[in-house]
């Protein structure tokens, strides 16, 4: 093993580097050495007969790295010496690395944090909301869509509920990727949570980006004004945004598909209280118990329609917009009347 | 793109020639059969033996600074000029900065409109865009140059970036390019990221985790070789494959993470850098609060540029240690990780 001594010596003397030699073009004559002299700069030089010793150093130090480019490999297994405590230090990674995986998609969705996750929010998902989803037959399986979704509550229970439901009960296991609004992506820990779940920031340029990828996108157009809503009415929606979720359609053709997400009106208490339940709510930061109905509606494709001019566009998007609001207060209703 | 293609490459002329980058450039540079002649600026002569490297010395701190760059082009003609003097870290003299940065790039670009080399290559670095929590999350080139409103160490980086442009607008004979560098990791670099990525501990954010991208030396100097031979124009991102949360890139590193609150964080950061027990600056806080990750898209597309080297086989060239060979084609999910030991 003479070649990991030298690597040895050489880790040990501080070579910068190893790198493939070949691949760096390292393996051509050096004897030209002294064209490379600086061509008197520093004003005017005495000539002498003795060899100029900064020269002859710049030869030698290069010399010297040709020589160990060429000895050491590029993954220099032998340098490795062991550490002081390396066991303790393993360890330590070993726990730092847990319920992490070291491959995250682009827009940092953890598998090993969400398979880790899997346990609590299948028992909110089962026992706890008992959450039916009804149309899954509708989501597109080629390429991406834009379900468009009310919202429910402070914290974004219904958009993580959609997650799970169709990674869980889809034959296809789908991932949806809901938007989250600045206020919750920017949050310390939650925002960091939702992230590795598999929730991005709200933009145009991150949902084009996941649309042009093939994915299911979430957006929640009415945002955090959803809490102005009355518990016992959830069917009156409140504005859909400005409508970007339609430019967005418009611009990647990605069909919209309706879904409306129920919290079932508790039934046991009369309504004052379950108004007063409801304001409580937004500081316990807990869902009240189901159960909840989660209704996927028939994909509506706007691929068909260009806008050509800014009218257009704009008459386009304040009727679309309002068309899937309806459609979704629609269902909302439907499904309100249907098991009450 | 200009209009007749330009001659290939002959005369490099490349200030801050013994940066990490730069010599490595010039020792590539001089592999090429077709250079004829590398003129290499900076203070002391870089470590490459070659007929074809002329060192000329220049302290583009000093005044005349732009006078002597004019003659050094007016004598040799270089076709191609790299502008490579940047410090690696920030520094406690920023006046001394600030001359060499900013108007440094002022007297480069002087010398340049006088002599009208064909291409002009900028070294900068993803930094410029600052990472804010309004930003999508991959930045194109057209991205505002946000940066980090206190640290003068990235707002010279955004100063020179801004003379560039607007010479690139008035000069459409020149091409102009800008290649923005994620952090430059690598067995040989020396920076900001690589020194503080070498202590032991590591401060974090309580509850923030931004996602971190970084690009191998080796992708960096190809990208490099690519914008001088190609003539691009624009600026490029140039960043490696995939992207790691900050805290999952220490584990991997084996530092040992140090949450702390931000203002507090803040705090100690100052104190530090005050006392010159840190090599950061606080003002950088903001890169382990949210992501700054540039697309990487507009460098494949027009430059031919692809990265050789993911985020994990960068960090272990960086440590020096040989990776285990699921490292190299890594499964969507790794229960349990044995990295290295």
């Amino acid at each position: 093993m003479s070649d990991s001594k030298q690597e040895k010596h050489s880790k040990a003397a501080g070579t910068p580097a190893p790198r493939n030699a070949a691949e760096w073009g390292d393996e051509d004559s050096f004897l030209g050495a002294e064209a490379a002299l600086p061509p008197g700069e520093y004003g005017q030089t005495i000539p002498s007969h003795l060899p100029d010793p900064i020269a002859q150093a710049r030869v030698l130090r290069e010399l010297q790295r040709r020589v160990r480019s060429t000895l050491s490999p590029a993954f220099p297994v032998e340098v490795k010496r062991p550490l002081p405590g390396a066991a303790l230090l393993a360890g330590y990674r070993h726990f730092a690395l847990r319920s992490r995986s070291l491959v995250v998609d682009e827009f940092g969705r953890d598998p090993d944090y969400c398979e880790m996750a899997k346990p609590t929010l299948d028992l909110l998902y089962r026992h706890w909301l008992r959450i039916k989803l009804e149309g899954l037959e509708n989501l597109p399986t080629d390429g991406g869509a834009i379900l468009v979704c009310n919202h429910t509550g402070t914290l974004p229970y219904d958009a993580t509920m959609l997650m799970h439901g169709v990674a869980t009960e889809h034959p296809l296991h789908l991932q949806v990727r809901p938007l989250l609004e600045d206020r919750l992506a920017r949050k310390a820990f939650l925002g960091v949570g939702l992230r590795k779940l598999g929730a991005v920031r709200a933009c145009q340029e991150n949902a084009t980006r996941l649309l042009d990828r093939g994915s299911l996108v979430a957006v929640f157009p009415e945002g955090r004004r959803a809490l102005l809503k009355e518990p016992t009415s959830p069917q009156n929606l409140q504005r859909f945004g400005r409508g970007g979720f339609v430019r967005l359609a418009l611009r990647t053709g990605a069909p919209l598909v309706p879904v409306a997400i129920v919290p079932r009106p508790t039934r046991w208490l009369p309504d004052s209280a379950a108004r007063r339940i409801h304001a409580t709510a937004r500081l316990a930061l807990f869902p009240t118990p189901g159960p909840w109905t989660i209704q996927i509606g028939k994909p509506v494709d706007l691929s068909a329609k260009l806008p050509e001019s800014d009218r257009e566009e704009r008459v386009l998007v304040a009727e679309e917009a309002q068309q899937i609001r309806m459609q979704v207060i629609a269902m909302i209703n439907q499904s309100l009347t249907s098991t009450t | 793109m200009s209009d007749a293609p330009k001659p290939a490459p002959a005369v490099v002329a490349l200030t801050g020639a013994c940066t990490d980058l730069g010599v490595e450039t010039l020792r590539r540079l001089s592999d090429d059969p077709t250079i004829e002649t590398l003129i290499a600026l900076d203070v002391s002569a870089p470590d490459v033996i070659s007929d074809k490297v002329k060192f000329v010395h220049l302290d583009l701190s000093q005044p005349g600074a732009g006078m002597r760059i004019a003659d050094v082009l007016e004598e040799y003609k270089p076709d191609t000029f790299v502008h490579a003097a940047f410090l690696s870290a920030p520094t406690h003299d920023g006046a001394w900065a600030h001359e060499l940065e900013d108007v440094g790039t002022m007297h480069v670009l002087d010398a340049c409109a006088r002599q009208q080399p064909q291409r002009l290559v900028l070294f900068s670095t993803t930094l410029v865009y600052g990472a804010k929590p309004d930003q999508p999350a991959y930045l194109r080139e057209d991205a505002k140059l946000g940066g980090v409103t206190e640290s003068r160490f990235i707002n010279d980086r955004i100063r020179a970036e801004e003379q560039v442009l607007r010479f690139a607008r008035n000069h459409p004979n020149i091409d102009v390019c800008s290649l923005r560098f994620a952090k430059l990791l690598g067995p040989n670099s020396d920076n900001l990221f690589t020194r503080f990525l070498s202590r032991p501990v590591a401060p974090t954010l309580t509850g923030f985790d931004p996602l971190m991208q970084c690009v191998h030396e080796d992708d960096a100097i190809r990208a490099i070789l690519l914008a001088i031979r190609k003539s691009a124009r624009g600026a490029f991102n140039i960043v490696g494959k995939d992207v790691l949360p900050y805290t999952t890139l220490l584990a991997l590193l084996g530092r040992l993470p140090l949450p702390l609150p931000k203002g507090f964080a803040k705090f100690i950061g100052k104190a530090m850098w005050a006392t010159k027990l840190s090599e950061v600056p606080s003002t950088m806080i903001d890169h382990l609060q949210y992501s700054c990750v540039a697309d990487a898209t507009r460098a494949r597309e027009t430059l031919g540029f692809e990265a050789k080297y993911d985020i994990r086989q960068t960090l272990a060239e960086f440590l020096g240690m040989p990776m285990e060979p699921e490292m190299h084609s890594p499964k969507p999910a790794t229960r349990t990780a044995t990295w290295m030991n």
